[in-house]
């Protein structure tokens, strides 16, 4: 394709996306609460839009495509199980993040921690985890856009090109209005997202398949071992099990929880993110199945959408082009604001003591460039097999589920238990990942976690639980039977 | 310390719905690819969770 119609179809999408960033950006106002979670004061549909976008990343039209077109129906399977859980964890989670943090001024996942367990270490070490996983998670949004444009064109346009655009882009969203302009944009790019893939299924169902049921009826006659489910058990536990907690364990998903300006807010995030969700992804599953039936025997899975994008009509290709850079710079632009406020607030504000607002704000905007330049960096180096990398940067955040169920469930949990079981629940898991130690065929993240959880319950009941850990459940409680839970 | 009692049901309905996605799929439905079986099996086991959720989370607010 002719680098110029890339760089027309993007250049127009990134003007209305500079221009929504700057519209929020007269909403600011002063200080943390307003820059990381836009004081509290996000509407329903904006939320669901911001956690929709954040969620779905470039996996989705690539990665995800790529598993269905080499492993078929099980990878539908897999993506479903996130869904069905992600579901029932906002039933369970949502409404306590939400009133703990309005009642507490609760900015990050981290800094609730600390709160619960009273001891800031805690926040530090879980902070240190989400650094170490998400980083390469952030990493892969940049590769998939450097990959995108390279292939693409036809070489024309080098791969770092495509990453630092990516960068730029992301960069802009989270420093311009912090949570504003990211969740603003956010919204649109979810909208890009659902257009997009929406406009590329009815091209193949009408123009490659002659309409919805003869495509039905194809890939049933002529893939049925697609439509089989073929994956191994250790395989379907292993990819789904830190998926169906990404909701609890991904913080710049978590930390989304705080930001609903009221309770209908909240509610209609949850609704509207489940249904976005639901469609959003069988769609991008059916692509799957149709690449596999019309571009048979690609060596690489991940190739498949890229390729099938070199086959359509130009304009098509653009319009999925962006929609797939809209997942990955809003996935991206999500993380790293998130991961500045947690090394803001819950790294170096414990560290430096009584810094001011503005030293912190200053801070923050900081680690975004820091943060940015370190994910180019990373990107540079390009590590393949971005499913892979997807699974290993939420199995490594499984680690830090106990503790987080703990903070609302058990009152003996400690700071010790939630420390220990985080630092070497992740090391356990991150080693195993690194030399592919897969023992019984179980995968590295079942073990790091059956680790985890019997630190997290060892240390605890071998130490002393805080002192007002029983005072903060009956907070809790109090406040979400106040707030209409 | 009490659950509220929607947070206690989604708690039983997660187990239960861990035991289905695997026991269904497993058990009955690994070698069929007829009728695009296993596609219709997650996103029907999908609608209904959504559905049970909604069911729940509709309330949420109203003894504000």
């Amino acid at each position: 394709m002719n680098p110029y119609y890339l760089f027309l179809g993007l250049g127009i999408w990134t003007v209305f996306g500079v221009l929504i960033a700057n519209y929020a950006k007269r909403y600011m106002g002063i200080g943390m609460e307003d820059f990381f979670l836009a004081n509290r004061k996000i509407g329903g549909f904006i939320s669901a839009m911001t956690y929709s976008a954040t969620t779905f990343s470039a996996f989705m039209m690539i990665g995800l495509v790529g598993l269905v077109y080499s492993t078929g129906v099980g990878a539908f399977g897999f993506e479903m199980t996130y869904l069905m859980f992600t579901v029932l964890l906002l039933g369970i989670f949502a409404p306590r993040f939400w009133s703990v943090g309005k009642k507490y001024n609760l900015l990050t996942p981290s800094e609730m921690l600390s709160h619960r367990y009273e001891d800031k270490k805690v926040g530090m070490v879980s902070t240190i985890v989400f650094l170490i996983m998400l980083i390469p998670y952030a990493s892969i949004q940049m590769m998939g856009a450097g990959f995108l444009f390279h292939g693409l064109t036809g070489g024309q346009v080098p791969y770092m090109v495509g990453v630092i655009i990516m960068a730029a882009f992301s960069g802009f969203a989270a420093l311009w209005a912090g949570m504003r302009s990211v969740s603003w944009t956010d919204a649109f790019q979810a909208i890009t997202m659902l257009v997009s893939a929406t406009i590329l299924l009815f091209y193949i169902f009408y123009y490659i398949f002659q309409g919805p049921v003869n495509f039905f009826s194809t890939i049933s006659s002529q893939n049925p071992e697609l439509l089989q489910f073929t994956w191994s058990i250790e395989m379907f536990i292993g990819l789904s099990l830190p998926w169906a907690f990404f909701a609890l364990t991904n913080p710049q998903v978590s930390q989304r929880m705080f930001v609903s300006k009221d309770v209908k807010s909240l509610k209609n995030m949850v609704i509207f993110f489940s249904l976005f969700a639901f469609i959003y992804t069988i769609i991008t599953s059916l692509f799957g199945f149709a690449i596999a039936n019309h571009i048979p025997g690609l060596a690489v899975a991940d190739q498949a959408m890229p390729t099938l994008l070199s086959q359509v009509p130009t304009v098509l290709a653009v319009i999925i082009f962006v929609g797939i850079f809209a997942a990955a710079s809003s996935t991206l632009g999500s993380v790293i604001l998130t991961l500045s406020s947690m090394t803001t607030r819950d790294l170096a504000q414990p560290l430096g003591k009584n810094l001011s607002e503005k030293q912190q704000l200053l801070i923050g905007k900081s680690t975004i460039v820091l943060l940015i330049l370190v994910c180019i960096i990373f990107a540079s180096l390009r590590l393949e097999l971005i499913a892979v990398l997807s699974a290993m940067a939420s199995g490594g955040l499984l680690v830090t589920a106990p503790a987080l169920i703990g903070t609302f469930f058990w009152k003996k949990g400690t700071s010790q238990g939630a420390i220990i079981s985080m630092l070497v629940g992740g090391f356990v898991t991150g080693s195993m990942f690194i030399f592919n130690i897969y023992p019984l065929g179980w995968w590295p993240s079942i073990w790091g976690f059956v680790v985890t959880i019997i630190l997290y319950i060892g240390v605890s009941l071998a130490t002393s639980p805080p002192e007002k850990a029983e005072e903060f459940l009956e907070v809790v409680d109090e406040e979400m039977k106040k707030n209409g839970f | 310390m009490k659950i509220s009692y929607s947070s206690r049901d989604f708690i039983i309905i997660s187990i239960i719905v861990a035991i289905v996605n695997l026991a269904i799929p497993y058990l009955f439905l690994k070698d069929y690819s007829e009728y695009w079986v296993n596609f219709v099996f997650w996103t029907v086991l999908t609608l209904i969770v959504m559905f049970i959720g909604y069911i729940y989370i509709k309330d949420w607010g109203d003894s504000e």
